[in-house]
């Protein structure tokens, strides 16, 4: 329950970073995706269900306020985390690799699947200036963010880790 | 003590269930935002104020750049003031922009007397739409000062967007340039009415599109664009632009082409709300 309130806190610190900072310091008008970053940490280091309470929330807060389609993003946070935690144990966490792979395909993913929606349905076929100016950029920077976030979101769920180890200690011995 | 049989339940089966959830939640939003707007307010208690704090650090540390990039322009200047009389022709231009930047001011002050007759309230921007796809901001002050949907918003004189949702302490506005948003106007001189667009391909020249201006009707470059008397949502009159580059469509029967905004949406930072509504 604390490591789910926990989880939900970073969501919402996360999100008020991404509505203000983030904005602050686009390049070209190209802000990365900060967000979408917690379900791919929580899902990778800690598992499928970790992944997917990660997602929806974060995914819950990002579509909260902006979108008329409630939903979309829980929906695509929510899987992000849960592929992110099919990797989880299977190889090095400390390499940051296999994450930054998942990071580029997820955000790549997600943000096409947002122009579809928008703009696609909406007659705006230009697929490739679409995918060259603001795609490509935005899943950049994510990924720029992610190797700065990467050592602190690892440091992060250890510690909440540790918390947990203990109480089952604590559950063991007095059992 | 015997301990509960725990209900387990597998990973895929909160992906089925979450998913049967979100399809129906989006089926749903189509309609209405009842559902989200209890959430909306609760958490609104604890984002909202976190969002103005860090922007009040943000324009705080700003300020203090701009003011080190001065700093730094002034020495600078300086040191070239010394140097040769080439800076003469440097400063020539310089003179003529600033003639240029004198007139637009002067005809902004003519048309923030005119604006003087709505009742206005000053806002904040405290956030923006997450993503780089929509420009939808948020301002610091909702439903309790007054504020309601389909108010227009202006800011350096001019148009700046629309409010689309309002809670009790936040407001989001939808800019003009936004790619969704359309406008209805028309040329201050001849009332030859049009349609501006918001526009993502054009991100990177900062203008925006002016359609459907009939074939006869005579547009210069420069020329203003105010707000429709015949739009449903915009108060007549409101500055959204000047023209430029319209040319004959191909179909010949209408002419189109870019708009300079008058408002600087990437330096957005304080706006003006209009209280009355068309």
């Amino acid at each position: 329950m604390k490591r789910k309130l926990c989880i939900t806190a970073l969501a919402i610190v996360c999100y008020c970073l991404q509505s203000t900072l983030c904005d602050a310091i686009a390049v070209a008008s190209i802000s990365p995706n900060i967000m979408i970053l917690i379900p791919i940490c929580f899902g990778y280091f800690k598992g499928k269900n970790e992944g997917i309470f990660a997602g929806f929330v974060t995914g819950l807060i990002y579509d909260l306020y902006y979108t008329s389609l409630l939903g979309f993003s829980i929906l695509a946070f929510t899987y992000i985390g849960y592929i992110a935690g099919l990797f989880q144990k299977e190889y090095d966490q400390k390499r940051m690799i296999i994450p930054m792979i998942i990071t580029i395909v997820a955000s790549f993913c997600y943000e096409f699947l947002t122009y579809i929606g928008g703009f696609l349905l909406y007659n705006k076929l230009d697929v490739f200036y679409y995918i060259g100016r603001i795609i490509i950029p935005g899943t950049m920077y994510t990924i720029a963010c992610m190797a700065v976030l990467y050592k602190p979101m690892y440091i992060l769920s250890g510690v909440f880790e540790k918390k947990d180890r203990r109480k089952v200690t604590e559950y063991v011995s007095g059992d | 003590m015997k301990k509960l049989p725990k209900v387990s339940v597998s990973s895929k089966q909160w992906l089925t269930g979450i998913t049967i959830v979100c399809v129906a939640l989006m089926a749903v939003s189509l309609f209405t935002d009842s559902i989200s707007r209890p959430v909306k307010d609760v958490v609104s208690v604890v984002v909202v104020p976190m969002q103005k704090g860090i922007n009040d650090i943000g324009t705080y540390v700003y300020s203090k750049y701009t003011l080190l990039k001065d700093f730094s322009r002034i020495s600078e200047e300086n040191l070239a003031l010394k140097e040769e009389i080439v800076k003469l022709t440097e400063e020539n231009s310089q003179l003529s922009l600033n003639k240029f930047e004198l007139e637009r001011l002067r005809a902004l002050y003519d048309l923030d007397d005119k604006y003087a007759n709505y009742k206005k309230t000053a806002a904040r921007v405290i956030a923006k739409q997450p993503g780089n796809w929509y420009s939808v901001f948020t301002i610091d002050k909702g439903s309790e000062d007054g504020i309601e949907v389909d108010m227009n918003v202006i800011a350096d004189g001019g148009l700046v967007g629309i409010v689309t949702d309002v809670g009790k302490h936040y407001a989001n506005v939808r800019s003009i340039i936004d790619d969704s948003n359309h406008v209805s106007g028309m040329l201050i001189n001849t009332g030859a009415s049009c349609t501006v667009e918001g526009s993502l391909n054009l991100m990177d020249s900062g203008y925006i599109y002016v359609k459907y201006f009939k074939k006869d009707a005579e547009v210069l470059d420069g020329d203003k664009v105010v707000t429709s008397n015949i739009s449903s949502k915009y108060l007549e009159g409101l500055l959204i632009g000047y023209v430029k580059e319209v040319t004959m469509d191909p179909n010949s029967l209408t002419q189109s082409g870019y708009l300079i905004p008058v408002v600087d949406f990437e330096h957005l930072q304080e706006v003006l709300v209009i209280l009355d509504k068309k």
